[in-house]
């Protein structure tokens, strides 16, 4: 299966807006679980 | 059914992973399917290096996923830093890099179930956007739909 790309060359600001916020949000939630990684990978004693 | 999900994965090479599928919410659009986001989280220090192994695993993850879950999912490519080929031709961005290797680990016959589609949203002061979409083909017509309503946005 081959993807097809879509370019938006010329997005509103209301679309950049949308993906700043959502990378923003993104590297947020990354920083978070990243920083509770014990909970996810407990060391072995 | 609960949507949300996580799995914890450790590669070969030592690097801890979290592969994460959270709803997105949906307070403005309205598809009659859910659209989740999936996340491929590099939990160890350092700069992500991705096996072939690695990428067939995430691929696997997404795969049975979606056999089990009638979704949309997406995939938002994130800039951090990520190792590539040093020879090659062309300098890209992580996230186009990111978009390219998630392309990558659909492209394969055992797939073709599939339809995925790549959007790139250009951002000359912040970094260019890129997100897929992936989901069976049966839902053909709602992804169409919701690249003709990023499109609206296009000027």
């Amino acid at each position: 299966m081959k993807a097809q790309t879509l370019h938006i060359e010329n997005p509103s600001k209301e679309l950049l807006v949308f993906f700043r916020k959502l990378r923003a949000t993104k590297e947020e939630t990354k920083a978070k679980l990243v920083a509770k990684k014990d909970l996810y990978f407990p060391k072995s004693k | 059914m609960e949507l949300d999900q996580e799995i914890t994965f450790t590669t070969d090479e030592g690097y801890e992973y979290l592969i994460r599928f959270t709803e997105f919410p949906q307070d403005n659009f309205e598809y009659n399917i859910h659209i989740m986001d999936v996340s491929l989280i590099l939990m160890s220090d350092g700069v992500e290096k991705n096996s072939t192994k690695t990428l067939l695993f995430f691929s696997k993850c997404i795969n049975e996923y979606l056999l089990k879950n009638d979704v949309i999912l997406y995939y938002y490519c994130d800039t951090a830093e990520i190792q590539m080929r040093s020879n090659r031709n062309k300098k890209m961005l992580p996230q186009e890099f990111r978009s390219k290797l998630f392309s990558a680990m659909f492209d394969q016959k055992n797939f073709e179930y599939y339809i995925l589609k790549a959007i790139k949203v250009s951002d000359p002061t912040n970094g260019d956007h890129y997100l897929s979409l992936i989901s069976h083909i049966k839902n053909t017509r709602t992804i169409e739909q919701i690249e003709q309503d990023i499109l609206k946005y296009n000027k």
